[in-house]
């Protein structure tokens, strides 16, 4: 085939634009640019900024309001002395503001912290303008918000825990400017490029372990420590961390890579969306999946299938065990419950029964990454030779197993057997409410609204939520029977077993369409 | 004078290799068609030579430095159509490309972005919103984009997608017309008439390893796995 053949000598020469220094415009400049054009034809409406901002003045309000409510029972309960033994106040304090500066940390490596819209990674990057005038505002909202949710961090469990006015300001102040901190160290790692491998993810996946497991540690053998006041002096070693770090951060905003912009753009877009539609599988998706890298991890593993059963059961493992976050998530989950039983109220009786239940249903959902991925794709279980039941059922295993060894930890810790013998079939339960969780679906925006005196009720939406928790609640009573009194008689054990039954049965459960 | 050197050139993910190792080297005029069946790593490594991720080993080399894309100097020269889109809300497809030779100090800005309009055969859609063209309007929106703006080295990712065969036609006189202004070009293709039509020597990339085909076996190679 020759090239007039192919068609190729009809078109006209294109005109040969020429860069010109004068005519250049910055960052900054392209930036508003843009968003004059965009203004231009999209008009705002008069008072809607004025609204907006009123509406998010309004819910932090409200969300301070309940919070301050929630504040006097929390400070009962790990002030009751029944045992005389505890996690104490001080603990408590630092393991929530230490958890926050961990996550958030894994946010801002994931979603920036600084960082430019889809279009803007599209059309903005790729011409001679500079980088740090398009990416200046995200990190002034990097930094804002960073201060804010520091400041919350910090000032919040002391006022949960009845710390004085002075007291709450200069232990929000200490999280403000530990917040400021981690996100301008996740800027420095940016700008140097040391944040795009794996190693501080996988850092920060180990510290979201460690914390909980250190606050055990301490809960275990140190007397309760007191509600604490961080003294203004030590102010100033984080101050001046986040000072260098900023400094260091914003000088070098011309060093963000393309590549790393678009990472961060698409995940950014994942998360909003998954945010506007309420999607937590989505979001989590967004914030913690690893990207393209491949895990080598136990590479026999797959290989082991040999039917279907084995290979479902081979497949959810593989995910399982080459997912760092749902493995670091079953032990904080362990640790946690390990510390919340610590708490008398709440090692023992119906106390009990909530935190096994809980981290024991949590356990099941970190453990349940297969069925998460065969929900969110149907197409993977029709690659099994097998009937929409039986694959759900199968796919129980993994979180029945996850689950089993969350109640075994806090069994241990707490030291109570008594309720042991009904635990194990609640783990199996608490399994198949993850599966159930994991098979849910889309959020039903199409299901009617109810109003009520505090505002419409998305009914659709308490629904979805509500899906796989209602099988873990239910399914456990008589786990909650036996914790109340004590005594795991064989009637119980017997009647948590057929639970157990229809537990698997209820998630394994499909509807028949026509 | 060479624009682009790649030398033992390995891309991929996470460590994993995609394609054999790949030693080329274009200068100003030539038309490099990569070609290969799926999944052999084209558009990996045209992403590489874009600087959009590091390469596994080897290196390039374009004008003479490492690729850094975050350099100006290599902005201004290299422009890139890869097989994303992503558009602001409310602003048109005239104004995104006016936006675009804006940022590379392109004067007369509007008169280039119609000239490029035109010739694209959009020119009609210049004051639509991206969102509303079809797949294949959208596809020549986006090529106009490096048309709008300063270039030594093209790269393109399948440009032919989605595109009508009578724009396909054009398209291959349009890269052919480039390499004679003198700019480098280097693109994916699955079109044997479109590496016909630019004359293009081609880089097959296979299982076996990585071969420099010359521009008169190029189609039938492409056309014997297509």
């Amino acid at each position: 085939m020759t090239r007039a053949q192919a068609g190729g000598d009809t078109a006209a020469p294109l005109p040969r634009p020429v860069g010109d220094e004068e005519e250049q415009l910055t960052g900054a400049e392209l930036r508003r640019l843009t968003a004059r054009v965009r203004a231009h034809n999209l008009p705002a409406e008069a008072g809607r900024v004025a609204m907006d901002v009123g509406e998010v003045v309004v819910s932090l309000a409200l969300v301070a309001l309940y919070a301050w409510g929630f504040g006097a029972p929390a400070r009962d309960l790990l002030g009751s002395g029944a045992t005389g033994s505890g996690p104490g106040p001080g603990l408590v304090q630092a393991m929530a503001l230490a958890l926050a500066l961990v996550a958030g940390a894994l946010v801002a490596l994931r979603l920036g912290p600084a960082g430019l819209p889809a279009a803007g990674v599209r059309w903005w990057v790729p011409t001679a303008a500079d980088r740090a005038g398009l990416a200046s505002p995200s990190v002034v909202r990097t930094v804002l918000v960073s201060v804010a949710a520091g400041l919350v961090a910090g000032g919040a469990p002391a006022a949960f825990l009845g710390v004085d006015l002075a007291g709450i300001l200069l232990d929000a102040a200490f999280g403000g400017a530990l917040g400021l901190a981690v996100a301008a160290g996740a800027g420095v790692l940016q700008v140097t490029g040391a944040g795009s491998g794996d190693g501080a993810g996988r850092v920060l996946t180990l510290l979201l372990a460690a914390v909980p497991v250190a606050g055990l540690g301490v809960a275990l053998g140190a007397p309760e420590p007191a509600a604490w006041v961080v003294p203004w002096p030590v102010l100033v070693a984080p101050v001046a961390v986040a000072g260098g770090a900023l400094a260091v951060w914003t000088t070098r905003l011309d060093r963000l890579r393309a590549g790393a912009l678009r990472a961060r753009a698409s995940s950014a877009m994942q998360a909003s969306a998954a945010l506007l539609s309420l999607d937590g599988g989505g979001m989590s998706r967004a914030l913690l999946s690893g990207g393209p890298t491949a895990s080598r991890v136990l590479p026999w593993l797959p290989g082991t299938a040999r039917g279907p059963a084995s290979a479902l059961l081979a497949a959810d493992a593989t995910l399982l065990v080459r997912s760092p976050v749902a493995l670091a998530g079953l032990v904080a989950l362990a640790a946690t419950g390990a510390v919340a039983v610590q708490v008398p109220v709440l090692a023992g009786g119906i106390g009990l029964w909530t935190v096994l239940a809980g981290v024991g249903y949590a356990g099941a959902v970190a453990g349940a990454v297969g069925p998460r991925a065969a929900g969110e794709n149907p197409r993977l279980d029709s690659l099994v030779p097998w009937g929409a039941r039986a694959t759900r059922a199968v796919r129980t295993v993994w979180p029945v197993l996850t689950a089993a060894v969350v109640l075994l930890a806090v069994a241990a810790t707490v030291g109570g057997g008594q309720w042991l013998v009904t635990a194990a079939p609640a783990a199996v339960v608490l399994g198949a409410a993850a599966v159930r969780t994991a098979y849910r679906g889309p959020v039903p925006w199409d299901v009617p609204m109810i109003a009520t005196p505090a505002g419409a009720v998305p009914t659709g939406l308490v629904l979805h939520q509500l899906k796989g928790l209602d099988l873990a609640v239910l399914g456990t009573l008589p786990l909650a029977w036996a914790a109340v009194t004590g005594v795991a008689t064989p009637s119980v054990i017997a009647v948590q077993a057929l639970f157990a039954v229809g537990a698997v049965l209820w998630a394994a459960h499909v509807k028949r369409t026509a | 004078m060479t624009l682009l050197e790649l030398s033992g050139l390995v891309v991929g993910y996470g460590g994993n290799a995609v394609c054999p190792p790949v030693s080329l080297t274009v200068g100003p005029g030539d038309v490099v068609a990569v070609i290969g069946t799926n999944g052999t790593g084209k558009s990996t490594l045209l992403r590489t030579v874009l600087g959009l991720q590091e390469p596994l080993s080897g290196t390039v080399r374009a004008f003479g430095r490492a690729v850094d894309e975050r350099e100006r100097g290599f902005r201004t020269r290299v422009a890139g159509v890869l097989d994303d889109d992503a558009f602001f809300p409310g602003v048109t497809v005239r104004e995104h490309l006016v936006l675009t030779a804006r940022g590379h100090g392109v004067r007369q800005a509007g008169a280039v972005t119609d000239e490029v309009l035109d010739h694209m055969g959009i020119a009609g859609h210049g004051g639509a919103m991206p969102h509303t063209l079809s797949s294949g309007q959208r596809r020549r929106f986006l090529l106009a984009s490096a048309l709008v703006r300063p270039r030594d080295l093209l790269v393109l990712d399948e440009p032919e997608q989605r595109l009508d065969s009578a724009m396909r036609g054009r398209l291959g006189g349009l890269l052919r017309a480039e390499a004679d202004a003198g700019t480098a070009v280097l693109f994916a293709t699955h079109d044997d008439r479109l590496l016909a039509a630019t004359g293009a020597s081609a880089l097959h990339l296979s299982d076996d390893g990585a071969e420099l085909v010359a521009p008169a076996d190029a189609p039938g190679v492409l056309a014997g796995f297509r």
